[in-house]
């Protein structure tokens, strides 16, 4: 395609989406306005389900299907990301015991202070997942927390021990598992807000341990033996 | 207004919250080197969280923070490394060889050189 052809497009294009946005957001209620229409009716709908965490409440009861969308879409990019790095053709894979990141490395402080706030972020982690319904928080913000806290191993200069603790194989199956329950149960009983919170909880933080795994193991282990492509 | 969270300080905050997002932006988008854009990448997260904050929005500012400052520059650092090394045919030792043109010191990408990579180098 020529690039005039291609201005003309993405001209056309960019005045389209710019007419419906406008179109769109003129009818938006004025910013930090008193009347929230969707807002009411969404406190009023929570309220009664005994759900004081609105937002969960939209999330997990009356937008329980857009959650599934979403629950589905991390879990392809986690398999995407686990299909797209696995090891290929001439690569081979160091132990990860063998490698010079060894717990040598760091700094004491930076040690102590990984190993001090592993269980603590675990911790807030599952806190997050618990009291989602009631306030601030649920499945998604507590299974990133929890998701990214087991990599505070890998900052403390333990890379082996990060490797023992999140097992990849046991993480694809629970990650699969969880994704199928919290399907099940958004279909069948949508409104257990806890419970979703849950599945959502153990879902994500699957999912982000398995794909940061794999960047990890692309940065530190997978190497191309010496005569391999250039 | 009887609403505690509106009036002239809310506005003022909400006023200053949007002009550090729109600071932290800028810096990301000068910021040239790849490592250090991911720190300043994350720290344009934590402002972006901060703003949602003030906005009354704890549970979208928890998931930026998770995400935006934590996940995402976490990513990219580990990409970047793993394309160097992959670059230099399986050696881990390297970093800093690129003649950076980090482009404008604005406040916020002083941080030491080559820190940005600490997500997994320094033999």
């Amino acid at each position: 395609m020529r690039t005039r052809t291609r201005t003309l497009l993405f001209a056309a294009g960019a005045a389209g989406a710019a007419a419906l946005f406008t179109a769109g957001a003129l009818d938006l209620p004025r910013f930090g306005g008193a009347v929230h229409p969707y807002g009411d009716r969404a406190v009023r709908q929570a309220l009664r389900e005994s759900t004081t965490n609105t937002i969960s409440s939209v999330n997990f009861d009356q937008r329980a299907f857009d959650t599934i969308g979403e629950e589905l879409i991390l879990m392809a990019s986690a398999i995407g990301a686990v299909v797209l790095l696995r090891v290929v053709g001439k690569e081979a894979e160091d132990q990860g015991a063998a490698h010079r990141h060894g717990p040598a490395e760091v700094s004491d402080a930076l040690r102590i202070v990984g190993y001090l706030l592993l269980p603590v972020t675990l911790l807030i982690g599952v806190y997050i997942i618990a009291h989602g319904a009631q306030s601030p928080g649920g499945g998604f913000q507590g299974g990133v927390v929890l998701g990214t806290a087991v990599h505070l191993l890998y900052l403390a200069g333990d890379y082996p021990a990060l490797q023992r603790l999140r097992p990849i194989p046991v993480f694809e199956s629970t990650e699969a598992l969880a994704a199928g329950v919290f399907v099940a149960m958004a279909l069948a009983a949508a409104g257990a807000v806890p419970a979703l919170n849950g599945a959502v909880g153990v879902e994500v933080g699957c999912a982000l341990v398995l794909l940061i795994g794999k960047f990890f193991e692309q940065a530190l282990l997978v190497r191309e033996p010496p005569g391999g492509t250039p | 207004m009887s609403d505690p969270f509106s009036g002239p300080l809310a506005d003022a905050l909400i006023l200053t919250a949007l002009a550090l997002t729109v600071l932290m932006a800028t810096a990301v988008v000068l910021t040239r080197h790849p490592a250090r854009q991911a720190v300043v990448l994350s720290g344009y997260g934590m402002v972006l969280g901060v703003l949602f904050l003030v906005l009354q929005a704890p549970d979208v500012a928890m998931s930026q923070i998770g995400v935006g400052t934590v996940v995402v520059p976490l990513i990219v650092v580990l990409a970047l490394h793993a394309t160097r090394r992959h670059r230099k045919g399986g050696d881990t030792g390297e970093d800093d060889r690129r003649p950076d043109h980090d482009t404008s010191g604005t406040a916020s990408d002083g941080d030491p050189a080559g820190r940005g990579a600490a997500g997994g180098d320094a033999p």
